[in-house]
């Protein structure tokens, strides 16, 4: 695997005596796409401030390229960043804008323009290298500072939310743009954003922060399918939540009673009996079935349809259980499988899920 | 804001600046292409005697050297003002709102009391001296009152707030991501304040200086108390002919000459803003 180019070690930061990040390790590889996740609040801004070296950490090291980035001011890091607000100066022109990171670095005028024209067409504004920032579309905006902040060839480029001021198409593009440029660049990227849709679709690495502390680090289907937390399954994706006390355990399975009906799962992290857990089933993992669809209604727990909500490639289903819990349901159109996906509400189904698909993790309050 | 408030509103700003802002400027044109009279204001015949009159060359002099003390004061209050505008547009709220009372404190008391002050400070036996000679600095007091270094002195520190305000406007809303952007991209902190702060706060350093220009020129009370006798500003001269040679088509020319002047310095600071969005403006 390719070398770790940032490591951090213990960073801490507290301001004015309330812990802002708490003992945070975590290192980014090169040409790695590394997003920080969280809600707002979480510090995952104040983080990525720390490697461009615009805050300190009150403890901790950061190695940036193996170099101890304690002593360093921001210009002096190979590492650059592409600001929520963009930050681009509006006094100067698109080329300006661009140019400016190379003009401090000394660079000569003739090499300035090579290389910003060629930026530029790499995010296709070549013919708008003499406008001001006021007259670009926001889209536009964006891919001049992504690249000023490129055109510098950092070996990190930092990302502070960057999406999140477009609208949503183009925020789908600017997905695929940012994904498809930082493969050609082939530079690590670190990511910060709190929409976690973005992070799974984009990442190689997420890394899930909740409250100043990393609750988990993995690829986006670790984190998805395997969430080790019951923050982190809550925060990433829907989940329906059953709060339950194993009836009976052994090193390999769980004895459990899901709306009066037994089931036995695995064991996946050597739960005992008399354990609370929350046993978790995302939507799309959950079956629904009309009576006319099954032979016995064995296994399968009953619930009611209160909400159908057509999503043109899903029908998404709020469902009411017996007890009053709410349930959400993903069920895709499937036409070679002849399954009947009109539902109407009110009527009475059955559900159940794919044994093995569900997540157990311990009872938190 | 209710439309009907809003234009009463709009209104009366509009009819207080006609009355006593256009109109009576338009008057002072008037007057200025009046023949003029010792008995009367004017006498009602056209003439542009007044402005012809203005080439004299003892008005000239005076013309040039209130300039140049106009220049210096301002100067002197951009030097003095910026930095501490910059300063306190980046303290804690809190700090801001007592530094500005602070700094506003002072105009609870009138300027010609306080001229009065400067000069019991200035004096030859004055705080100011006293001080400088107790402390060793100086064996000879200094002889700063009624010179022109006291005019500049008591201008400045008349001046200071109206340059300060504008700037401190200016540069409180300024964007920090803009400075940490410039900081990211390896800017030293001399080329962020010379490529991103200076030019982006000039809009405040020109309303500071055009609010300082014009008053540092005429505030006649100052040179006349700070200065002595020998002093004589574009304020004074206008002064004296109006209230002293009663020669108000004269005073008229001159003032508006002075406003001329004005209008024409901030026209080619709009033109050349303008020229220079369009223009691919060069880094060094």
């Amino acid at each position: 695997m390719s070398k770790n180019i940032i490591e951090l070690h213990g960073i801490s930061k507290s301001y004015d005596g309330q812990m802002i990040l708490d003992d945070i390790n975590l290192t980014v590889r090169d040409g790695e796409f590394l997003t920080l996740l969280g809600p707002s609040g979480c510090g995952k801004t104040t983080l990525l401030r720390m490697l461009a070296g615009l805050e300190k950490p009150s403890s901790g090291k950061i190695l940036i390229d193996g170099r101890d980035a304690a002593g360093l001011d921001p210009q002096e890091r190979h590492v650059n960043t592409v600001f929520q607000s963009y930050a681009l100066f509006p006094h100067m022109t698109v080329f300006n804008n661009v140019a400016f990171g190379l003009r401090c670095d000394g660079v000569d005028e003739e090499a300035v323009k090579t290389r910003v024209t060629e930026m530029l067409r790499m995010v296709r504004l070549t013919g708008y290298e003499n406008r001001k920032p006021a007259a670009l579309s926001g889209g536009q905006q964006q891919r001049v500072a992504i690249a000023r902040a490129v055109v510098k060839e950092p070996i990190v480029l930092l990302l502070d939310e960057p999406l999140s001021s477009l609208d949503y198409r183009l925020r789908k593009n600017m997905q695929i743009e940012l994904k498809e440029l930082q493969r050609k660049l082939g530079i690590a990227f670190v990511f910060v954003t709190h929409d976690q849709e973005e992070a799974l679709s984009m990442s190689d690495t997420i890394v899930v922060l909740q409250q100043g502390k990393v609750v988990q680090q993995g690829t986006p289907r670790e984190i998805y399918e395997n969430p080790t937390d019951i923050s982190v399954a809550t925060f990433i994706g829907e989940s329906n939540i059953f709060d339950l006390v194993i009836e009976e355990a052994n090193e390999s399975e769980l004895k459990i009673t899901v709306e009066s009906i037994s089931y036995t799962v695995r064991n996946p992290a050597h739960f005992k009996t008399g354990d609370k857990i929350h046993l978790l089933i995302r939507p799309e993992d959950t079956r629904v079935y009309h009576r006319s669809e099954i032979e016995t209604t064995e296994g399968l727990f009953q619930a009611t349809v209160t909400q159908v909500i057509y999503k043109g490639t899903t029908v998404d289903l709020i469902l009411k259980l017996p007890d009053g819990k709410r349930l959400s349901a993903t069920e895709f159109f499937d036409e070679d499988n002849g399954e009947d996906v009109t539902y109407t509400i009110g009527e009475t189904v059955w559900i159940s899920w794919p044994l093995g698909w569900e997540v157990v993790l311990p009872y938190e309050t | 804001m209710k439309p009907k408030l809003h234009y009463f509103s709009v209104g009366l700003i509009a009819t207080w600046l006609g009355v006593f802002g256009l109109l009576s400027f338009l008057l002072m044109v008037v007057i200025s292409f009046l023949q003029q009279d010792p008995d009367h204001i004017a006498l009602p015949y056209f003439t542009f005697q007044n402005y012809i009159d203005l080439l004299d060359p003892m008005f000239l002099k005076i013309f040039i050297k209130s300039f140049y003390v106009a220049i210096i004061v301002t100067g002197g209050c951009l030097i003095l003002g910026y930095p501490f505008a910059y300063i306190l547009s980046r303290l804690p709220e809190k700090l801001q709102n007592i530094s500005l009372l602070l700094l506003l404190l002072p105009f609870w008391t009138s300027s010609v009391v306080r001229s009065y002050a400067m000069m019991s400070l200035l004096k030859t036996k004055g705080l100011l001296n006293t001080l400088l000679l107790s402390m060793g600095i100086i064996h000879q007091p200094l002889q700063i009152l009624f010179t022109p270094t006291a005019v500049g002195i008591g201008l400045i520190y008349n001046l200071l707030p109206f340059m300060i305000l504008p700037i401190y406007v200016n540069l409180e809303r300024f964007d920090i991501a803009l400075i940490e952007a410039a900081r990211d991209l390896g800017a030293k902190w001399t080329t962020v304040f010379r490529k991103v702060i200076i030019p982006l706060s000039m809009p405040g350093i020109v309303g500071g200086a055009t609010l300082v220009f014009l008053p540092s020129m005429t505030l006649f009370f100052i040179s006349d108390l700070l200065g002595g006798a020998k002093s004589l500003l574009l304020g004074n001269l206008i002064e004296n002919q109006f209230l002293m040679a009663n020669n108000w088509p004269r005073g008229a020319a001159t003032s508006v000459l002075l406003t001329l002047i004005m209008g024409a310095g901030l026209l080619m600071y709009w033109k050349r803003t303008k020229n220079k969005e369009a223009e691919h403006e060069a880094f060094l």
